[in-house]
């Protein structure tokens, strides 16, 4: 582990969540499932977990930020409320974690593959595939939009399988059903954690960089629609 | 299924809306099709009514898109006016998809515009007939019979 002071932000879902980790302790992290505006939620958030934990802005080494494939508006509050934070503290860094990916770091204590899945629109899921061995995340393949049955129609994979996100249910109910050795992440760990960003940062310093090169990956739904009409 | 009404003046295209909010469901997405005075935003009111989130019903058109929730009800419904939409790209950065879920229904003015991004809907024609009168017309996906006994119910 790192020295790091890292603040996670995660608006990228229904989940609004703030984490702060220092040096690997977690030191404060809050999740809420609400239907309110996270622009309304993120801030107020941020802002507890900086008074309750101590940590000045000016000493955060890194704020981690999951920055997409999600909900568009979503992504937009996340994103933009970092890049605020950041014009606000010069110094301050942030680092852009894929949420497909923060969300396998929420299961790395799982040995197999890791597949995160969320739904984008009817019939549309973004997903990605992850190896998990011995708590270290490797990533099997990008993050894409597509239909869902072009995915998971004819899935094969001989390791234990982990479904997590927030259709990982469906997913589960409707292509692997009674198949042994697929799972899927409890409800702790099914959606978009905080803490897992700042995880994925520890794990990954790499992704840390300057708040001009922090970019949003939205991965257009709309075109995969297309694509499957094509098809 | 395609149902027709005939509503002879506003109060009756809300009563018609009340009667169609009252039968709505979590994941609904209703389409209008009518120009510019039909009565969409009318109609509106009246789902809005029957759905038990209060008849305050403005137009979406300059804001784009209009949330009616209430706290001790599950569904809410979202307004939106695709007017000024033109593309699947345009509409994801309305948030559209952002707000089917199973306990919002979406109403969509201006539906056309986005007709090959809309999936299974129930649409809704209002056409003008001269003076306060409308011809309504409702027609939903086969099987779906659950506005059938709408009936004469919303007539004063």
């Amino acid at each position: 582990m790192t020295d790091l002071k890292i603040l996670g932000i995660d608006t990228s879902g229904k989940v609004a969540s703030v984490a702060v980790s220092d040096g690997g302790v977690l030191l404060w992290e809050q999740s809420v499932y609400t239907k309110l505006t996270h622009s309304q939620v993120i801030m107020p958030m941020v802002r507890r977990a900086m008074e309750d934990t101590g940590i000045g802005f000016d000493e955060l080494n890194c704020v981690a930020v999951a920055n997409g494939p999600g909900s568009y508006t979503g992504l937009r509050i996340g994103i933009g409320a970092v890049k605020g934070l950041c014009m606000g503290a010069p110094m301050l860094k942030c680092a852009g974690v894929s949420t497909l990916k923060a969300l396998a770091y929420n299961c790395c204590a799982f040995e197999g593959r890791i597949i995160a899945v969320m739904r984008a629109r009817p019939g549309i899921v973004y997903a990605a595939e992850f190896d998990a061995e011995d708590g270290k995340i490797t990533r099997a393949s990008p993050d894409r939009v597509c239909a869902e049955e072009e995915l998971f129609g004819d899935y094969k994979c001989v390791r234990p399988i982990m479904l997590v996100g927030d259709w990982a249910g469906e997913v589960r109910k409707t292509y692997f059903d009674g198949r042994n050795g697929v799972r899927k992440a409890e409800f702790t760990e099914l959606l978009q954690r905080a803490g897992s960003l700042c995880l994925a940062v520890e794990s990954e310093p790499e992704l840390i960089c300057g708040p001009e090169e922090l970019e949003v990956s939205y991965l257009q739904a709309t075109k995969a629609e297309k694509d499957k009409a094509h098809s | 299924m395609t149902l027709e009404f005939k509503t002879l003046s506003p109060q009756e295209t809300i009563a018609l809306g009340e009667e169609i909010g009252k039968r709505l469901r979590g994941g609904d997405v209703i389409a209008y099709r009518g120009g510019l005075g039909a009565g969409k935003t009318t109609i509106t009111r009246g789902i809005s009514s029957g759905m038990g989130l209060g008849d305050e019903v403005t137009s979406p058109t300059f804001a784009l898109v209009n949330e009616y929730r209430k706290k001790d009800r599950r569904l809410s419904l979202i307004h939106f006016d695709m007017y000024r939409i033109t593309s699947g790209e345009d509409l994801e950065t309305t948030g559209f998809f952002d707000y089917m879920d199973e306990n919002s229904v979406l109403a969509v003015e201006w539906s056309e515009n986005i007709e090959s991004e809309l999936g299974d809907c129930i649409v809704i024609s209002l056409e003008h007939q001269g003076g306060d009168s409308r011809l309504i017309r409702i027609e939903t996906t086969d099987g779906d019979d659950r506005f059938e006994d709408i009936g004469d119910r919303y007539q004063r």
